[in-house]
C-alpha cells in the first residue's frame, strides 16, 4: 500500500505555509510556534503539521487526548525499559532503619547521629548511578538520613546553567557531571552533603572475567568536579555544604564494606554492624530493581514471540538511560510500537538463558551463559563486557534488534564497534548505530533514521519473522 | 623465529636487543612510530581509538607489509611481536586485541601476539615453546630498560649546553654501541658505564647559559616516544633552547610496584599473613628495582637524576586526584607537576597525552586548580592528534617564552647573589676543567642548571 498520488499528479501540487500565531502549540507550556502545510491536489486538502514534539502534531484537544490514548496504550503494550528502568533506579526502596537504638552507644555519638538525622544528601544523577542507585538511596535511608536528592535528568538547560566551570574535554556524560553538581548545588534546597564517588569496579556479571572495571573517565569524573567548584575559591564549603567523592569498589562487597565505614564512622558514627547492614540492604534493593526489570522484560518476550514482533535492545552503557545524554531516540522508537530493552531488563533467569545461550553452551563454546570469553578475551571492563555480552543475547534471539548507542570519545567503545558489528552480522540480526553521540541533539537527523529504522524493522517482521515463524511450523 | 617489539625510545630498544641476543633470542625492534604508522593504524583499527593504539599498531602493520612487500615470505610464521599486556582499567589492556583484529584484516590472519602474562604453558600450546618469559628475560630486560633511561638522561642534560655540535650525539652512539656489546656477550655494566663515563667527562659544554628546564610528563607512550607521537618534542625543545627533563621507564616500574603495595594493603583484613607476605616481597622488589637504578647512576657519577619517591608523588597528588584511581599515569600526572615545582626541578611542565586518552585527560582535569595551588606554575597540557602540529608547538611556545624569562631572571639573580661576574666565570671555564666537562655533576640549589653551575665557579 501506497501513499504516492502518482507523477501525473505532481504538476497539480498546490500549497500554503501557515507559521504565526494562529499555528502556536498551547499543548504545554513551552507554547512552541508549528509550521502547517495545506496541501491541495486534485480537490483533495492535507494538512501537515511540522512540529517540534508529537503533541503539536494534532489540533484539537480531542485529537490530543485520542493521540495520547492511543500511544499510551501501545507503551503498556509494548513498553519503555529505560524510562521503566529510570522509574525504578531512583525510586525508595524503604528500608529498615539499621540505627540501633541503644542508649549507651548513643550517648557518645549523639552530636554526630544528629547531623546524620539533619543530613540531606545529594547525589548525582550521572554516569554509574545509572546502575547503583538503588544501593545508594537504600544505604543512606536505611541509615536514617533526612532525604536522598538526585539531580535533573540532564538537558539542555541544566547543561547550559551549570557547565561553564569546565576545563578539560572528555565524552559529553563526563563533562556533564558538573552541571549537575552545580544542579543540586544551587538548585536544589537544603542539601549539605553531596555524594559523588569514584566507582573503581562494577558488581560484576560475566563469567570468568579479567575484571569488572568501571570506565577510568568515569570513576575520575568526581574528582575533575571537585577541582572545578574549588578551584578559585570552595563553592562546596561557602554554601556549607560536604563534598564526599570516596573511591568504592563493588565487585568486592567485604571491601566496598570497610570503605564505605571509614568514611561515614567518623562522620555519623555509625557502628560496623549498622554500616554493614545499610551495605546488605542497599545491594538488596539492587537485586530488588534488577528482578523487577527483568520479569517484566521476560513477560514482554514472550509476547513478542507470540506475535512475531521485534524489540529493540539498547546497547549502550548506564548513562544511556539518561534522556539527554540518548537525546531521546530510544522513545522515538518506541512510540513506533517496538518495546525497548536495556541491558540490565534483559531476562537472566535459566530458562530464557539456556533458550538463548543454550547450544553455544552445549557446542563447548562457551562455559556458561554469561561467558564472552568466545568473542572477547580481554573481558575487564565490566560494561564494555555487558555490552558484548547483550549483543550476543539479541544476535541469539529472532525477535531481538540492536540499537548500539555510543558517546563521542568513548576510549571503552571504540575497541569494540567492530566487534558488536561482527557479532549482530553474524546471525543477520537488524543492528542500528548511533556512535559519536554529543552535547548537541540533532533532531532532525534522528527522526528520519527512526524512519528508516522502522521501515526497516516493518519489513523485517514481515519477511524474516513470519518467515521463521512458518519454517518452525513446517 | 624472529621477536618483534618496540614502544620506548631508540637507546631502550637498542639496547632490549642487545641482551635478548644474549638469551639467545633473534630480535627486531620496529622503528620508531611515524605519522605513516599512524595513518596505517587508522585505516585498520576501530574507529575513536586513542592515538597511542593507532601509532603503535599502525607500526606494526606497516612493518610486516614492508616486510612482504621487499618479497620476504613466510612473514607470519618467521615473526611474532611480543608486548606488555594489562587488566584495565584503561583501554591499554586491549591492545592485544586490537593488535590481533589489525593483523588479521592486513592480512597477516596468522601472525602470532604474544603478551608478557602468556604463560609457558600458554607459549607452549602456541607453538612458541622456545620463548620463555622467565626471572632471566625479565632481568635482562629491566637491565636494558634502566641502561637506556639513564644514557637518555644524560643525553638531555648535557646536549643542550654541547661546544661542538653533534659531540654529545656522537656520545651516546658510541656509549649505546658499548653498552650493546656488553649485554650481548653478558660482560660488566658496571665496567662499561664507568668507560662511558669518562668518555663523557671528555665531551666540552658550556653551562653558563641560562635555558629553562622544561619537564615533559603525560601518558606513558606520548611522553616515552621520540617520534611522531609527540611532536618529536624533546628534541624540539632542546632545539628551542630549552633544557628537557624525560622521564625514565623506571618510574613506570616502580608505579606499578607501589600500586601493588597499595592493594595488597588494602585487602590485607582478608589475609593479613598473606598480604604482609606479599608487601615484603614487594617492598624486596622495590628496594632491589631502586638499587640497581643507583648503581648504575653511581657509576655514572650520579649525574643521571634519581628515580622520584613514588611515596612522595602520591602524597603531593592525593589531594587533588585519589591515588587508588587506576589507569595510564593514574595519579602521577599530577604528582609530577607538583614535585617538579616544589623540588626546583623545572621551570615548565609539560603534559603530552594523545587524542582520546581517558586517565590523562581526566587529570588534567584538577591540574588547573594545581596551577593555582602552586601559585601559577608553567603548566601546558597538549595533546598530540598526529596532525595541528603547529598549534601545539605554539602553545608550547608561549609558555617557554615566560620560562626563559624566569630561567635568566634565577640566573642573573644568583649571580648577583653569589658575587659573580660574567668575567670570573670566563677564568674558570679556563681554570677548571670540571666546569666544562660534560660528566660533572651540579650541586642542586637553583633550578636551571646555568645557576646551579654558578656554585662551582668560586
Amino acid at each position: 500500500m501506497t501513499n504516492f498520488i502518482g507523477f501525473e499528479n505532481l504538476d497539480r501540487i498546490d500549497y500554503e505555509t501557515i507559521r504565526g500565531e494562529e499555528t502556536r502549540c498551547y499543548f504545554c507550556k513551552n507554547l512552541c510556534i508549528r509550521t502547517f502545510i495545506d496541501l491541495r491536489v486534485n480537490g483533495d486538502k492535507k494538512r501537515y503539521i511540522i512540529a517540534t514534539c508529537d503533541k503539536g502534531e494534532v489540533e484539537s484537544k480531542e485529537a490530543l487526548k485520542k493521540l495520547m490514548a492511543s500511544r499510551n496504550k501501545l507503551k503498556e503494550k509494548y513498553p519503555n525499559f529505560v524510562e521503566i528502568a529510570n522509574k525504578l533506579l531512583f525510586k525508595s526502596y524503604k528500608p529498615p532503619q539499621v540505627i540501633k537504638n541503644n542508649k549507651f552507644i548513643n550517648l557518645f555519638r549523639k552530636k554526630k547521629l544528629e547531623t546524620l538525622k539533619n543530613t540531606v544528601v545529594g547525589i548525582p544523577r550521572v554516569l554509574n548511578t545509572y546502575s547503583l542507585a538503588p544501593f545508594f538511596r537504600t544505604y543512606f535511608e536505611a541509615l536514617s538520613v533526612r532525604k536522598v536528592v538526585f539531580s535533573d535528568f540532564t538537558s539542555e538547560e541544566l547543561y547550559r546553567r551549570g557547565s561553564k566551570r569546565g576545563s578539560i574535554d572528555p565524552c559529553f556524560p563526563s563533562k556533564v557531571a558538573i552541571a549537575h553538581v552545580h544542579n543540586l548545588l544551587f538548585e536544589k534546597e537544603g542539601i549539605n552533603l553531596i555524594f559523588f564517588p569514584c566507582v573503581r569496579t562494577l558488581p560484576g556479571e560475566i563469567y570468568k572475567a579479567e575484571g569488572h572495571w568501571a570506565c577510568p573517565t568515569v570513576s575520575a569524573t568526581p574528582e575533575v568536579v571537585k577541582a572545578s567548584f574549588t578551584k578559585e575559591r570552595d563553592e562546596f564549603k561557602e554554601r556549607g555544604v560536604l563534598y564526599l567523592d570516596p573511591v568504592l569498589d563493588f565487585e568486592d562487597e567485604e571491601l566496598l564494606e570497610r570503605q564505605l565505614y571509614k568514611v561515614f564512622n567518623p562522620l555519623w558514627g555509625i557502628t560496623k554492624e549498622e554500616n554493614r547492614e545499610a551495605v546488605r540492604l542497599g545491594f538488596k534493593a539492587l537485586r530488588e530493581y534488577r528482578e523487577t526489570l527483568q520479569s517484566k522484560a521476560k513477560e514482554i518476550l514472550r509476547r513478542l514471540e507470540e506475535e512475531g514482533k521485534v524489540g529493540v535492545v539498547l546497547l549502550g552503557r548506564p548513562y544511556h538511560n539518561d534522556p539527554g545524554i540518548n537525546h531521546e531516540i530510544l522513545d522515538e522508537i518506541n512510540k513506533r510500537g517496538y518495546p525497548v530493552f536495556t541491558i540490565d531488563s534483559l531476562p537472566r533467569d535459566e530458562e530464557t538463558l539456556y533458550k538463548v545461550f543454550g547450544k553455544d553452551v552445549g557446542e563447548g563454546r562457551i562455559e556458561n551463559p554469561l561467558d564472552i570469553r568466545d568473542v572477547w578475551k580481554k573481558c575487564y571492563s565490566e560494561n564494555s563486557s555487558m555490552k558484548v555480552w547483550a549483543a550476543k543475547y539479541t544476535a541469539r534471539h529472532p525477535n531481538l534488534a540492536g540499537i548500539d548507542l555510543s558517546s563521542f570519545r568513548c576510549g571503552h567503545d571504540a575497541p569494540i564497534y567492530s566487534l558488536i558489528e561482527e557479532i549482530l552480522e553474524e546471525t543477520k540480526t537488524p543492528y542500528f548505530t548511533f556512535h559519536e553521540l554529543d552535547e548537541n541533539k540533532p533532531s532532525g537527523s534522528i527522526k528520519i533514521r527512526v524512519e528508516t529504522i522502522d521501515y526497516f524493522l516493518k519489513r523485517y517482521e514481515e519477511e524474516v519473522l513470519k518467515k521463521k515463524a512458518g519454517e518452525v511450523l513446517v | 623465529m624472529k621477536i618483534l617489539y618496540g614502544g620506548l625510545t631508540y637507546a631502550h630498544d637498542f639496547l632490549i636487543k642487545g641482551a635478548m641476543k644474549r638469551l639467545g633470542y633473534e630480535v627486531e625492534p620496529l622503528p620508531t612510530p611515524d605519522n605513516e604508522a599512524l595513518k596505517v593504524g587508522k585505516e585498520y583499527c576501530n574507529k575513536g581509538q586513542c592515538n597511542p593504539t593507532y601509532y603503535t599498531v599502525g607500526n606494526l602493520v606497516k612493518t610486516l607489509k614492508e616486510k612482504r612487500e621487499k618479497g620476504e615470505k613466510d612473514v607470519e610464521k618467521n615473526y611474532v611481536f611480543v608486548t606488555a599486556g594489562a587488566c584495565g582499567p584503561c583501554r591499554f589492556g586491549m591492545y592485544e586485541m586490537e593488535y590481533r583484529k589489525a593483523v588479521r584484516d592486513a592480512g597477516f590472519p596468522n601472525f602470532k601476539i604474544l603478551t608478557f602474562e602468556q604463560s609457558s604453558a600458554v607459549l607452549e600450546e602456541m607453538g612458541e615453546a622456545g620463548i620463555r618469559f622467565d626471572k632471566d628475560f625479565f632481568l635482562s630486560l629491566m637491565k636494558a630498560v634502566f641502561l637506556g633511561d639513564l644514557i637518555n638522561d644524560l643525553y638531555y642534560k648535557t646536549k643542550p649546553y654541547e661546544v661542538i655540535p653533534n659531540s654529545v650525539d656522537e656520545w651516546k652512539e658510541k656509549a649505546l654501541n658499548m653498552l650493546y656489546e656488553t649485554l650481548r656477550k653478558g660482560k660488566s655494566i658496571l665496567k662499561t658505564l664507568r668507560v662511558i663515563k669518562k668518555e663523557l667527562d671528555k665531551v666540552k659544554v658550556n653551562y653558563f647559559q641560562p635555558k629553562p628546564k622544561v619537564k615533559i610528563t603525560g601518558e606513558f607512550f606520548a611522553q616515552t616516544t621520540e617520534g611522531d607521537g609527540n611532536y618529536r618534542m624533546a628534541r624540539w625543545l632542546i632545539e628551542e633552547g630549552a633544557e628537557p627533563i624525560v622521564e625514565p621507564v623506571a618510574t613506570w616500574i616502580e608505579y606499578l610496584i607501589y600500586e601493588k603495595i597499595l592493594d595488597e594493603k588494602e585487602k590485607s583484613f582478608k589475609n593479613r599473613k598473606k598480604a604482609f607476605k606479599n608487601i615484603l616481597l614487594l617492598k624486596a622488589l622495590n628496594a632491589y628495582v631502586r638499587g640497581l637504578y643507583n648503581l648504575y647512576r653511581f657509576a655514572l657519577g650520579n649525574k643521571p637524576d634519581p628515580l622520584k619517591s613514588q611515596k612522595k608523588i602520591a602524597e603531593y597528588a592525593h589531594r587533588y586526584y585519589n591515588v587508588r584511581l587506576s589507569g595510564g599515569e593514574g595519579h602521577m600526572e599530577v604528582g609530577k607537576h607538583i614535585y617538579m615545582i616544589k623540588h626546583k626541578k623545572a621551570h615548565m611542565v609539560i603534559s603530552v597525552k594523545p587524542f582520546g586518552c581517558m586517565p590523562s585527560t581526566q587529570s588534567d582535569g584538577v591540574q588547573s586548580k594545581v596551577v593555582e595551588d602552586l601559585g601559577g606554575s608553567l603548566f601546558v597540557a597538549v595533546e598530540t592528534s598526529g596532525d595541528a602540529e603547529a598549534n601545539a608547538k605554539s602553545r608550547v611556545l608561549m609558555k617557554l617564552y615566560e620560562a626563559r624569562m624566569r630561567a635568566i631572571e634565577e640566573y642573573e639573580n644568583a649571580k648577583r647573589k653569589l658575587g659573580i661576574t660574567d668575567r670570573d666565570i670566563e677564568i674558570a671555564m679556563e681554570r677548571k676543567k670540571k666546569l666544562t666537562s660534560a660528566g660533572t655533576k651540579l650541586p642542586h640549589k637553583y633550578v636551571s642548571t646555568a645557576a646551579n653551575a654558578l656554585l662551582l665557579v668560586k
